[in-house]
């Protein structure tokens, strides 16, 4: 009994610990005793709706800028590197069309004075000292996330330098920083041709949506320093961001080490995010562009509240995840071989998948009839429950991509911590997405499908 | 199931392998310098570990395998995994990786056994292959419910390999098209890779693995992957009773019974393939890779627990680069006005080895500076021993670095078994570092080869090697020339047959449509070798399979003839009927004439793939092999001078099933109706040993209208 007794207290180990900081960080605590590593993961949000108009991707930048270091560690003159990160934002804003050669000198010179008084290394060999490794940012599409690997004995330490680089940021090398990220964004631009397609769904559902805007027209402006420093702290509020510790230490230590550590912010309140709410369209909504690269269509429903994230998942996956899927084998014997469909949900990104069901379909041969076929299809796919070995399938499937998406330790922390910060009001899972009962499936589907749906359909 | 006394020998070997690199020599010590050291923390309550898990727990299977059992709390995920006493030191260059892919791609058809990869997929779990030195890994992450079918898919795999040639053929271009793009994605953490696995190039690679023969892969797995040389370790939140009660012969998954066939003839020998440390270089070769900007590379080898003093190499690892932002690195490349340059860490591993990958991008002219900045600060660890405080700084560190290879379930649960099956401890590790911490600062005495015998490299890609650099060795990412392997399979991209080595050398020995209407040759020779008689043969052959043939030795004639499906072989006036095999292997000999081969070619009957360009000699030869199934394997050697077809390779299957490697030299190409024809042939037979030369008296092409 003792035996049993303890091996049920150590199979349990690996529940997460979940609690807010006082400063309103959420902190999540999983204790895997295996791990040698404390795998430390920070996420925040960074899509167009935290960005200013016209400058999506700039809180991503902030985040990496925000590597270089902090007004106390790295600045050999903080007073003096201020003026000159100033200096260099009034060199910078001036139009490089109708910059004159004393103006390139000028913004030479500016470079040069920030340079001069900042230590870029410092920072990172703090951490290192810490001692930390490996510090670095991923991008998750919507969140991005700061990650690095650390020991129990140095939690406290690297928290008191998470705290530093909040609210101490200088935003060292936002220029460079801004730029990577915009050639980025411009190369999936540029590959992405349901941009367009996407931007019309999101005027029919949610107008004045920032991601339309982004997906509509490529960024020409670059930021100032007070709309970075002002990204910076609306997506780096303590409310708003979600650390997961991933290792193998004392939960309840770490607790209060990140509660000393995490008190307060010096960050000004953020103003809420400028995502315009979803709701349910009164009435069909359909349009059509012209010019397309291919042939296709995409159909939008507006998501109901408080959907759960696994069995939407799941639903998804079922519905249109490939040429197997219900819609991708409605779409064969339709005799559109040809037809490449897939399905995302929440769309846009959004917390706890307050957004669309998207279905989008890319037909070479033509798009004529293919939206109402995809209408039809989706209506009789939510007519009865699905199948409970394909849906097996279906989970099976996603277990297994989950794991190829998450190979080491790092990998689980910085996904754990985007999935929370996206559905902050699920419950924690870290494991995998389980089985979903077949009639949930049907009925999620059939409330979505209850609404009406935006059509867009694009021609050559 | 016995004790745990059973794998004693096993573990041995293992430690054995695991054992560390030769050592580096240094360069000549620098002035002193200062280090930088990072401001100390400030004071802090330490933060306790959880408790530990419990043990990991090692037996030996009826069968003798070793099974090393750790129970864990991560409640979702089993990791299990195949530690195979056959890593790249045996058999041949790249032979050992080809046979991991082959044993986790391949499947048995006829017994219904899908890939093992395809398997576990379908069980929700991933798979992936680590190469080692001595060991090839096969890590398997499968849902905990699903352990036991996972554990049965890979026993069904090492009991039932595939052994057809083309299903591993197939195998191994899909992998040499996957690791082709690996090096040109990341050449830099692959070359870091392909170092650890005593490699010295990406092309020398990518030639290896495409000179192995299925045969040998058959070979390797019947003689290496056997139940003594396998060990068979498990992370999974069950009871190790329930796991090992599994594993035995009787239960669930039975792997203690997995019983393979004695193995094939033939030895499996060790290769020397040493850690090669030093400046290595490709330079930029015009195919996209830049001249004036190179991407660099340092890889700083990790200890393995197999280092006599791992605590003290983790300790003077830090001091020297602490991640490439401090230590003495960072010192002498501000002396030598290399401050820019930043790098970024990461891991590389290469089954029990491990090392740290700094990465860079600088100016192709700064890349000298750099090596010598480098040398520098590796050879002042010697002349300046770190101080206390750079210590202070290291000893903080031992811990995070300790775990470096240790970064997913897979390789966490490798070292755990490797640390078990040694008798080592991590523990110890730290334990001895805090010792080294406790010394006062003048008794701190850490031996620098400690950390200086681990292996180091600079790798270098872009730019060129300066003259003033001439330790810098060059190498290959991809073989010479941009001929790098395509897929056998032909698609609208890149068509199998697209090679212009097969253009020129159709067009060397004739008209392109004389060559195309190429449909048989009758001939004269007399065949020798030196333990035989020559003997007169003449042969009438067409391409339809028809041969009719006379030998005559010692005044007999035996008459040799294959007509559709009639085969018979006349001696005085005995007749014998010739077998399938028998008729398959004469029309062979003929269908690989290199005449045969451009015919067939230029009719659309025959593709090939460029493998490589070879120097041998002072001859350059592009190697090309045939595609598809009409011969077992087939390359042949283009003369890149003369264009002409000098060599046939061919594997055939005989009766037995054994494998017999045939070379055919061709040699005295003369004209014969518009068509350049060769009238020498020296035939080898796999050893060497037995060597057949044929000259040709008369040959004279049938051309059809």
């Amino acid at each position: 009994m003792a035996l049993l007794a303890s091996l049920t207290a150590f199979a349990s180990a690996q529940e997460a610990v979940d609690f807010r900081t006082p400063d309103g960080s959420r902190c999540v605590l999983v204790v895997d005793r295996a791990l040698l590593q404390v795998q430390w993961a920070v996420a925040t949000w960074a899509d167009p709706a935290d960005d200013p108009p016209g400058l999506a991707g700039l809180a991503f930048a902030t985040v990496v800028s925000s590597m270089h270091g902090t007004w106390r560690t790295g600045s050999l003159d903080a007073a003096r590197e201020q003026d000159a990160l100033a200096a260099l934002d009034r060199a910078l804003a001036r139009p490089a069309a109708t910059s004159t050669a004393a103006d390139q000198a000028a913004l030479r010179d500016a470079q040069r004075d920030a340079e001069a008084l900042a230590d870029l290394r410092m920072f990172p060999r703090v951490l290192a000292a810490a001692p930390a490794w490996r510090p670095e940012v991923r991008n998750h599409g919507a969140v991005a996330t700061f990650a690095l690997a650390t020991v129990p004995e140095a939690i406290a330490e690297v928290a008191r330098l998470l705290v530093e680089r909040r609210e101490q940021q200088p935003l060292r090398r936002l220029p460079e920083a801004w730029r990577d990220h915009e050639a980025c964004l411009a190369a999936t631009r540029t590959n992405d041709s349901s941009g367009a397609v996407r931007a019309e769904v999101l005027e029919l559902t949610m107008p004045g949506h920032p991601l339309a805007t982004w997906l509509g027209t490529p960024t020409v402006a670059s930021p100032r320093r007070d709309q970075a420093l002002a990204a910076w702290a609306a997506t780096q509020r303590p409310e708003r961001t979600v650390h997961v510790l991933l290792g193998n230490f004392d939960a309840a230590a770490v607790r209060d080490a990140l509660a000393a550590a995490f008190t307060t912010t010096a960050l000004p309140p953020a103003p809420p995010p400028s995502r315009p709410p979803v709701r349910p369209l009164a009435n069909a909504r359909r349009s059509t562009i012209a010019g397309a690269a291919t042939p296709a269509a995409a159909l939008a429903w507006a998501l109901p509240a408080g959907v759960d994230r696994d069995q939407l998942a799941v639903a998804v996956r079922w519905l249109a995840g490939g040429p197997d899927s219900v819609l991708g084998q409605e779409l064969q014997r339709a005799g559109r071989a040809a037809a490449v469909v897939r399905c995302t949900a929440p769309w846009p990104p959004s917390p706890d998948g307050q957004g669309l069901l998207l279905i989008e379909c890319n037909d070479r041969t033509g798009s004529v009839g293919l939206a109402d076929l995809l209408l039809r299809a989706c209506g009789q796919a939510a007519g009865k429950p699905p199948d409970e070995q394909v849906l097996r399938a279906v989970t099976t499937t996603m277990q297994h991509e989950a794991r190829a998406r998450a190979p080491d330790d790092r990998d689980k922390a910085c996904e754990l911590a985007a999935r929370i910060l996206q559905w902050p009001t699920a419950p924690i899972a870290t494991d995998d997405p389980g089985n979903v009962d077949a009639r949930a499936v049907q009925t999620l589907l059939q409330r979505v499908f209850a609404g009406h749906p935006a059509v867009v359909e694009a021609t050559p | 199931m016995s004790s745990s006394r059973g794998f004693v020998s096993f573990a041995a070997v293992v430690v054995a392998a695991c054992s560390g690199a030769p050592p580096v020599t240094p360069t000549p010590a620098p002035p002193a310098t200062t280090p930088p050291v990072a401001p100390p923390p400030d004071a802090q309550p330490p933060i306790a570990r959880a408790t530990t898990t419990p043990p990991l727990q090692i037996v030996q299977l009826d069968n003798g395998v070793t099974a090393a059992i750790q129970e864990t709390s991560q409640t979702h995920t089993a990791t299990l995994q195949l530690g195979l006493l056959a890593g790249a030191t045996f058999l041949a260059p790249g032979a050992s990786e080809l046979a991991a892919q082959v044993l986790v791609d391949g499947s048995d058809p006829s017994e219904g056994r899908p890939p093992l990869a395809q398997a576990i997929a379908q069980l929700g779990g991933t798979l992936r292959i680590e190469p080692g030195l001595k060991m090839t890994w096969i890590d398997v992450r499968v849902p905990r419910a699903r352990w036991q079918q996972a554990a049965t898919a890979m026993r069904d795999a090492l009991a039932m390999p595939t052994r057809s040639r083309n299903q591993i053929e197939r195998v191994r271009d899909d992998f040499v098209e996957r690791r082709t793009a690996a090096i040109r994605g990341t050449p830099l953490a692959t070359m870091a890779r392909l170092l650890l696995l005593g490699e010295t190039s990406g092309s020398g690679h990518l030639l290896g693995l495409l000179d192995r023969d299925p045969g040998e892969i058959g070979l390797l797995q019947s003689n290496l992957y056997r139940p003594d040389r396998v060990v068979f370790a498990i992370e999974v939140a069950d009871a190790p009773a329930e796991v090992r009660q599994a594993l035995a012969r009787g239960g669930k998954v039975a792997l203690g019974g997995w019983q393979p066939p004695a193995p094939l003839p033939g030895a499996v020998p060790v290769l020397e393939r040493p850690f090669a440390p030093g400046l290595w270089w490709s330079p930029a070769d015009g195919a996209g890779v830049s001249i004036d900007r190179c991407r660099v590379a340092l890889m700083i080898g990790l200890p393995t627990f197999q280092h006599p003093e791992p605590a003290a190499a983790l300790l003077l690892h830090s001091c020297f680069s602490l991640e490439g932002v401090g230590g003495r690195l960072e010192q002498v490349q501000q002396d030598r006005g290399l401050a820019h340059v930043r790098w970024q860490s990461d891991v590389v591993t290469a089954g029990e080895a491990t090392a740290m990958l700094l990465t860079t991008e600088i100016a192709a002219n700064e890349v000298a500076n750099l090596w010598r900045a480098v040398e520098l600060a590796r050879a002042s660890l010697t002349d300046v021993p770190p101080n206390a405080s750079e210590f202070a700084l290291a000893l903080r560190r031992v811990p995070l670095q300790a775990a470096f290879g240790a970064q997913g379930d897979g390789a966490r649960l490798r070292q755990a078994t490797l640390l078990a099956l040694g008798g080592k401890d991590l523990a110890a590790i730290e334990r001895r570092a805090a010792e080294i911490a406790r010394m006062p600062a003048t008794g701190i005495a850490v031996p620098a080869t400690a950390f200086l015998e681990l292996p180091f490299a600079m790798i270098v890609v872009g730019g060129q090697v300066p003259a003033d650099l001439p330790q810098a060795r060059r190498f290959a990412l991809t073989p010479v020339g941009g001929e790098v392997p395509v897929t056998t399979t032909p698609n609208e991209q890149a068509p199998a047959g697209a090679s212009p080595w097969l253009v020129l050398a159709i067009d060397a020995i004739g008209a392109a449509d004389d060559v195309r209407r190429l449909a048989g040759w009758t001939y004269a020779a007399t065949i020798g070798s030196e333990s035989t008689p020559t003997m007169a043969e003449t042969t009438n052959w067409h391409r339809n399979g028809t041969l009719r043939r006379t030998r005559s030795l010692l005044g007999q004639a035996i008459e040799t003839s294959l007509v559709e499906q009639v085969w018979t072989e006349l001696l005085g006036t005995a007749t014998r009927t010739l077998d399938a095999r028998e008729a398959q292997l004469l029309r062979r000999e003929q269908q690989r004439h290199p005449l045969a081969l451009l015919a067939a070619h230029a009719r659309g009957e025959l593709q090939f793939r460029t493998i490589a360009r070879r120097e041998v000699g002072d001859r350059s030869v592009a190697v090309l092999e045939a595609a598809g199934d009409r011969f077992d394997r087939l390359r042949i050697h283009v003369d890149t001078g003369s264009n002409l077809v000098r060599a046939v390779e061919s594997w055939e299957t005989l009766a037995d099933g054994t494998v017999m490697h045939v070379s055919e030299a061709w040699s005295d190409y003369r004209t014969v109706r518009g068509l350049r024809v060769p009238f020498h042939r020296l035939t080898t037979q796999d050893d060497g040993q037995n060597r057949v030369e044929t000259v040709f008296t008369r040959w004279d092409p049938v051309l059809e209208r």
